[in-house]
Formats: C-alpha cells, sequence, structure tokens
C-alpha cells in the first residue's frame, strides 16, 4: 500500500464518516421499527377493552403516520418521529402511558444519531486545524480550537466533553436540549 | 481532566474528546436498548423478560460472565415450554427445533443462548412479534458497539503512531483490517483505505439472530 499519513489520515476518516452514516441509517430503521411494538401493546389482553375509541383511533394513525415516514426519504426521521409522538399523546393523555417509554428510547437514539453526525465533524475540524494550526497548542491556540470543536457540538452533554478537556471556554446560556424533558 | 496548553498535542486533546464522544454515542444506544427492554416488561410473561434481561446483561456486561448458566437454565424452561405450546402445531417444526436444540449443545454461553432464541422466534409467529423488537434493539447495540469500538482503536493507535513519527501506515490499516466484524463493515473499509476489495466469507460476528426482517 505505501500511503504516506496525510493520505492515510483521509481515507481513515471518509471510512470513519461512512461507517458512522451507516450507523445512524441502523439507528432511523430500528426506530421505525417501533410501530410492531405499538402494535403488540395495543393488541395486549385487556389494553384494547380499555382503550377510549378516540384512543384506537389515534394509534390507528399514529402507525399510518410511521408507515410514511418509513417510506420517506427524509432526513431526520426520528426527530419527526418523536414529534408525531407527542403531538398525539399532547391530544390523548391516555396513550402517555403507551408510547411515554417509547418517545424516551427513541430519545436515546436520535442523540446516537447526533452524537455520529457530531463526530464526524470534529474529525474533519481536526484534520483541518492540525494543517493550520500546527501541532503544539499554546493558550489562545487551544481556546480558538475549543470554541471550533465546541460548535461542532449539539447537546450540553457534547459540549460538556469539550470544556472537560479545555478551560476558559466561553459558558453558554443553558437551554434545555428540545429533545429531552 | 483539564488539558493545559502545550502539555498535549492537537492529536492527543482531540483523540481524548473523539474516544469521550464515541462513549457518550455508546451509551445512549445502550439506553436505548435498555429503553426498549422495559417496555417488553408490560407484554412479555415475567419469565420471557427475566431471560431476555439476563440475556443482555450477560451479552453487553463481562462482569456477568458466571451468569451464563443461569441464563441458559432459563432459555431452555422457555423452550420447553413453547414446545408445550406448540405439541398440536405440527410436527415439523418441533422436529426443527428438537436438532437445533442438539447442536446447541455443542454451544457454550451466549452462542447455545442465541441459537435457543433464534428457534423460538421461528416457532410461533406470536412468541416472534412479540420478541422481535427487543432481539432487534440488542442487535443494534451490539452493532454500534463492535463499528464504535474499532473507531475508537482506529484512530487511537493512529494518532499514537503519528506521536511516534511513523511515516506509513500499513501495519496499521491491516491491524484494523483485522478487527473488523461484519461484511457491511469491511465492503467500507477495504476499498476506501486499503484500496482492494474486501474478502468474502468472513460473514457476522455479535448478536446476529435471524430475525427474518
Amino acid at each position: 500500500m505505501g500511503t504516506d499519513n496525510a493520505t492515510y489520515l483521509q481515507d481513515l476518516r471518509d471510512f470513519t464518516i461512512d461507517s458512522m452514516n451507516w450507523c445512524s441509517q441502523e439507528a432511523e430503521s430500528e426506530a421505525m421499527k417501533v410501530n410492531e411494538i405499538i402494535n403488540t401493546l395495543v393488541n395486549e389482553a385487556g389494553r384494547r377493552a380499555s382503550m377510549s375509541q378516540q384512543a384506537l383511533e389515534a394509534t390507528h394513525s399514529i402507525q399510518q403516520r410511521i408507515e410514511s415516514l418509513r417510506a420517506n426519504d427524509g432526513k431526520e426521521k426520528i426527530t419527526v418521529l418523536v414529534q408525531i409522538l407527542e403531538s398525539i399523546n399532547k391530544e390523548h393523555n391516555e396513550l402517555g402511558e403507551l408510547t411515554g417509554p417509547i418517545i424516551e428510547a427513541l430519545q436515546f437514539q436520535d442523540r446516537l444519531r447526533q452524537n455520529l453526525e457530531n463526530m464526524g465533524k470534529v474529525l474533519k475540524t481536526w484534520l483541518a486545524a492540525r494543517q493550520s494550526v500546527g501541532h503544539e497548542l499554546d493558550s489562545a491556540a487551544q481556546l480558538a480550537y475549543g470554541q471550533k470543536l465546541l460548535a461542532c457540538m449539539t447537546s450540553q452533554d457534547e459540549k460538556a466533553v469539550v470544556r472537560r478537556f479545555i478551560a476558559g471556554l466561553p459558558v453558554e446560556e443553558t437551554v434545555a436540549d428540545a429533545m429531552f424533558f | 481532566m483539564i488539558i493545559t496548553p502545550g502539555q498535549q498535542t492537537m492529536d492527543g486533546l482531540t483523540l481524548q474528546i473523539f474516544k469521550d464522544l464515541c462513549n457518550e454515542a455508546k451509551a445512549n444506544a445502550a439506553r436505548s436498548a435498555s429503553q426498549i427492554l422495559g417496555v417488553s416488561s408490560t407484554y412479555l410473561s415475567k419469565q420471557t423478560h427475566d431471560a431476555l434481561s439476563n440475556f443482555h446483561k450477560l451479552y453487553f456486561d463481562e462482569a456477568m460472565q458466571e451468569k451464563k448458566q443461569q441464563i441458559n437454565d432459563d432459555v431452555s424452561d422457555l423452550f420447553d415450554q413453547a414446545q408445550a405450546l406448540m405439541a398440536s402445531g405440527g410436527a415439523s417444526a418441533v422436529d426443527g427445533l428438537t436438532e437445533d436444540s442438539e447442536r446447541a449443545k455443542e454451544r457454550i454461553g451466549v452462542a447455545h443462548f442465541q441459537k435457543q432464541l433464534e428457534a423460538l422466534i421461528t416457532l410461533n409467529v406470536d412468541f416472534k412479534e412479540r420478541l422481535v423488537p427487543v432481539l432487534s434493539s440488542m442487535q443494534f447495540e451490539d452493532a454500534m458497539n463492535q463499528r464504535l469500538s474499532h473507531i475508537d482503536f482506529a484512530w487511537s493507535k493512529t494518532i499514537t503512531a503519528l506521536a511516534n513519527g511513523e511515516i506509513t501506515f500499513d501495519g496499521l490499516a491491516r491491524e484494523v483490517a483485522g478487527l473488523l466484524s461484519s461484511d457491511a463493515e469491511r465492503q467500507l473499509y477495504y476499498p476506501r483505505v486499503l484500496k482492494e476489495d474486501p474478502p468474502q466469507g468472513l460473514g457476522d460476528q455479535g448478536i446476529w439472530l435471524d430475525l427474518g426482517n
């Protein structure tokens, strides 16, 4: 092979991003399987009988919307799926017990998807920076690099990872992650 | 751990942050699978749910290795129950299970358990509908763990090699290739990094049950 390190680093970065894209697609595909779980839950002995007609119709509507989403090529399907479930829960309180735990599971999958996407951004930022900044970081360079890494992050947990290793990064106002309660 | 300026290179700093992000991603995959397992407790029998929970702990927690036998016993009990339920449902399915069980005896621990689960989900449609979403989420967690571990390994080794001033990475690239645990992963890695076709017939490792998807 005899690959020099710049080419190898780019190839490994591209493989990493390809692999993470595969993981994201798997996460989305896995998320769409909640229809099977909802089906099982609704058909559980006793549950169907105890549900109002409105709740049953709402559940049917959820399942139809998930099927449409499954067939759709759009991005961020998990986010959309959670929004569907949350909006129907607001209209039908009695579905909360049924779908609440599923929404939580999906939120973790959405966070995973976000983690994967942002790790790819970190790799791109690093490889670009190591060509322009140099390998040894003085205080100002470390802070500047830390801010670039922070810009790759979405959640507070991810930003906390960067802050754990780099002191002096500006603190933002804490805003709850949109996907979590 | 705060890294003081000058204490570490950009590469080393990035690696530590990247590794923590990998762990964060793995934790989110695990939380999702655990949540689905929790949901299944509302529609599976306690015995079935306990067996699946034990399997999950066994597979993903090394400290639980000694409980393998208990898990196998649990699943064997389940298996017997399912067979009894299906006694009037067709001899061919039962024959198939018996054969499969005999083969499974040659296996140990998790492999044994996996084969039994696979047999369970082919035994009865209702069982399958109930078990597949839970097993699928575990399979998903396993796949995420493997992918992220390989990526973590590759970058850790690479950055160490860079720090040591290595100029070529052929040996390291081959070492990473040897770790890859699925055909899908090899199909991405070989053309991209090694500039060659992936080897055929190595198959997949991990919780790869035939869920009939």
